[in-house]
């Protein structure tokens, strides 16, 4: 099991209940969805599996180690793709790869050795050298990509990667991220992209208000809710089916 | 060298790194700072002190504004 969340509740100090007892399990080797409208929960959700927000209660588990009591090695199993570009403006494209993987505890060969493959992999070889900040969007995004795969994660966590890119960097994104999860690695990706979803999920959640509230495959999904797409699904369930575009009225 | 070694130099060497990246509002900001300090008070109360605990001012400050 790849992560397993029983229960979990998160409550921030304001009052706000940002998740109300979500319980779920990925299997190893798994591509995973988690869909839901802004404010759902799904960062908080990330966020308590990578020890960024303490959960009020319930247990969250990766790969069998508890994120909490033993957050050390939870977290070490876990590469983070978060949905904000949270580069160091004052490092270089190297540096930032060579840094964190020496957070996680790499010797220097091998990292260097595995930042030269991760820059050749994503077309940053030539920028190098080039602090972070000079980069264009596309290429910070491929950056804080090839930093959550610095450590060989087991579990690789994309929290909407694809959120203002280009057509033919997220199709590049998709190609290699599938490429990593056919060689073993689990993947939890987070989108408002249902398509992408569709194409690249094995299964799929829905989350709505802090609970989940539907998941299956994504032809399960659209099975269960009477309709074609996942999309029409995801309307259904959030309560907005009138715009739904298979009924063809809000299309000119 | 243990895992948590490597972990703690990471980040030794990312602050000192970065520290050094910004050299002029790490190292020349404190310097020029002091050097102001320095001339301005005392070209402002030198004339004006003519000895401070058995020493003359100028000879305390001397010194300290050729370091800087």
């Amino acid at each position: 099991m790849a992560l397993q969340v029983v229960d979990l509740v998160k409550r921030y100090p304001t009052g706000t209940e940002a998740l109300r007892g979500v319980s779920l399990e990925i299997e190893a080797g798994e591509f995973f969805g988690l869909l839901g409208p802004n404010g759902a929960g799904k960062s908080t959700l990330i966020h308590c599996a990578t020890g960024l927000a303490r959960p009020t209660s319930g247990t969250i588990r990766v790969f069998g180690h508890d994120a909490i009591e033993h957050y050390e090695q939870a977290r070490l199993a876990v590469g983070l793709a978060a949905q904000e570009l949270n580069l160091d403006w004052f490092l270089t494209v190297e540096e930032t790869l060579d840094y964190h993987a020496g957070y996680f505890g790499m010797p220097r060969r091998e990292r260097r050795e595995r930042a030269r493959e991760l820059l050749d992999t994503f077309s940053l070889t030539g920028k190098k050298d080039d602090r972070t900040r000079t980069l264009s969007g596309g290429m910070k995004r491929r950056l804080v990509l090839a930093r959550a795969l610095m450590h060989r994660p087991r579990l690789l966590i994309l929290d909407e990667p694809t959120a203002g890119v280009d057509v033919e960097l997220r199709l590049e994104l998709w190609r290699y991220v599938q490429q990593i999860n056919g060689e073993g690695t689990t993947v939890l990706l987070t989108t408002h992209y249902l398509e992408e979803a569709e194409q690249l999920c094995d299964r799929v959640a829905f989350i709505n208000e802090g609970r989940i509230v539907a998941l299956g495959t994504s032809a399960e999904l659209a099975a269960e809710y009477g309709v074609a797409s996942l999309e029409d699904a995801y309307l259904e369930l959030v309560g907005r089916k009138e715009l739904s575009r298979a009924r063809g009225e809000i299309l000119p | 060298m243990s895992a948590a070694q490597i972990r703690f130099f990471s980040l030794v060497r990312r602050e000192i790194n970065r520290f050094l990246k910004i050299k002029r509002q790490t190292v020349g900001a404190p310097l020029l700072e002091t050097f102001l300090y320095i001339s301005v008070f005392g070209a402002a109360l030198g004339s004006r002190i003519d000895e401070l605990a058995g020493f003359d001012l100028d000879g305390l400050l001397r010194p300290a504004a050729r370091e800087v």
